[in-house]
């Protein structure tokens, strides 16, 4: 490509209004701003939530069953939440030296989602069944009879076939993540190797 | 790291001087109308989370320019499908009745567009930089690379450019 046809090209890339009208732009990018703020509160506000609602369900009960699947409930939502805003800010600014870099920590991430999906699969009959628990734990009494006897009563209610049916969407939704996270994984270990091909190439190989 | 008010400051000097910019780096990744606009978003929120680490090193439209990029190639990476090609518009340049000429200039934008998006990522994205008349150094900065290699890269995707835009002639 010649130098005249390079800046035709070039005026021609540049040339005429943008794809998208400043007025939307604009209002684009106080949306942007609006929802930056917005997840720094609303990451805060669940954390403070689940955490008032553990300890509050301790302290009702005075149970020991209770105020044990309480602590571990705590920890595991305040891990979860610094570890998401971490995992967050990270997958959106994607802050690396250089492209290599870049679709290695693009990678990481995929790899990271694909795990979470992991756990949550394997997490989903075994946090459920707690949380249950905990829930029953807190009306009963917190023995492990009364217990055992609210969570039979409940099995039978319409309340626990909207619920499983809900827990059984969740896993067809991560399942579908799951897979969608593979073809990311396939495609980014494509986009290395293009850059490879380039680097090579520059190096004179 | 720039406090809540000079945060906002910097983001609407982005979003008011790199407009352009950001919705043409999106268009040569993104075809389709209304995912571009998606993307369009989504580089913005990028931008105001990583403002938290501007540090003035780099100018305002080379650090725009980076993280758009890099969030167009991310966006590549996530789609949920292959995607099938798009007929931009035929107005994408003036969206008032076309004379001959008009005509005939958003028929060459058009494209120069489909071709651009043909090209492999690496390209793609270094023509794009310079096609926006970033320097070398610029464009090293922001692809992390010498400013050698930038300029081969260029050389090449020129070239690739070329031979697409004469096979689709």
């Amino acid at each position: 490509m010649s130098r005249p046809e390079f800046d035709e090209f070039a005026a021609l890339w540049q040339d005429g209004p943008d794809p998208l009208d400043q007025a939307e732009m604009d209002a684009y990018a106080r949306k942007a701003s609006r929802r930056g703020q917005l997840l720094d509160y609303i990451d805060y506000a669940v954390w403070i939530s689940l955490i008032v609602m553990f300890v509050g369900g301790a302290v009702i009960s005075h149970s020991p069953l209770t105020l044990a699947l309480a602590v571990p409930l705590m920890l595991a939502s305040t891990w979860l939440t610094l570890r998401r805003r971490r995992l967050r800010q990270m997958a959106r600014t994607l802050d690396t030296s250089d492209r290599g870099a870049f679709v290695e920590t693009s990678l990481r991430n995929a790899a990271a989602n694909l795990r979470r999906n992991t756990i949550g699969l394997l997490l989903i009959p075994l946090v459920m069944p707690m949380a249950l628990i905990f829930k029953v734990s807190i009306r009963s009494g917190g023995g492990p009879q009364e217990v055992w006897q609210a969570f039979l009563l409940w099995a039978q209610s319409p309340r626990a076939v909207v619920g499983i049916a809900l827990l059984s969407a969740l896993a067809v939704l991560t399942l579908r993540s799951r897979r969608k996270t593979k073809a990311e994984i396939l495609r980014l270990q494509g986009l290395r190797e293009a850059y490879r091909t380039e680097t090579d190439w520059e190096r004179g190989k | 790291m720039a406090n809540n008010q000079g945060k906002r400051q910097l983001f609407e000097e982005v979003s008011a001087s790199c407009t352009g910019l950001i919705s043409r780096i999106a268009l040569s990744y993104e075809a389709d109308p209304a995912l571009r606009r998606e993307l369009i978003q989504d580089i913005l929120l990028a931008l105001w989370i990583a403002l938290d680490n501007f540090r003035g090193e780099a100018s305002l439209k080379t650090f725009a320019a980076s993280i758009a990029q890099k969030r167009c190639i991310s966006h590549v990476t996530k789609r949920a499908r292959e995607p099938r090609q798009v007929e931009l518009p035929a107005d994408l340049i003036s969206a008032s009745p076309p004379p001959d000429e008009i005509a005939l200039r958003n028929d060459q934008k058009k494209r120069l567009v489909e071709s651009i998006q043909l090209l492999p990522i690496p390209q793609r994205e270094a023509i794009v930089l310079a096609f926006e008349g970033f320097s070398y150094g610029e464009m090293a900065e922001i692809l992390g690379i010498t400013s050698n290699a930038v300029m081969l890269r260029c050389q090449r995707a020129k070239t690739a450019l070329k031979s697409i835009m004469e096979q689709r002639s």
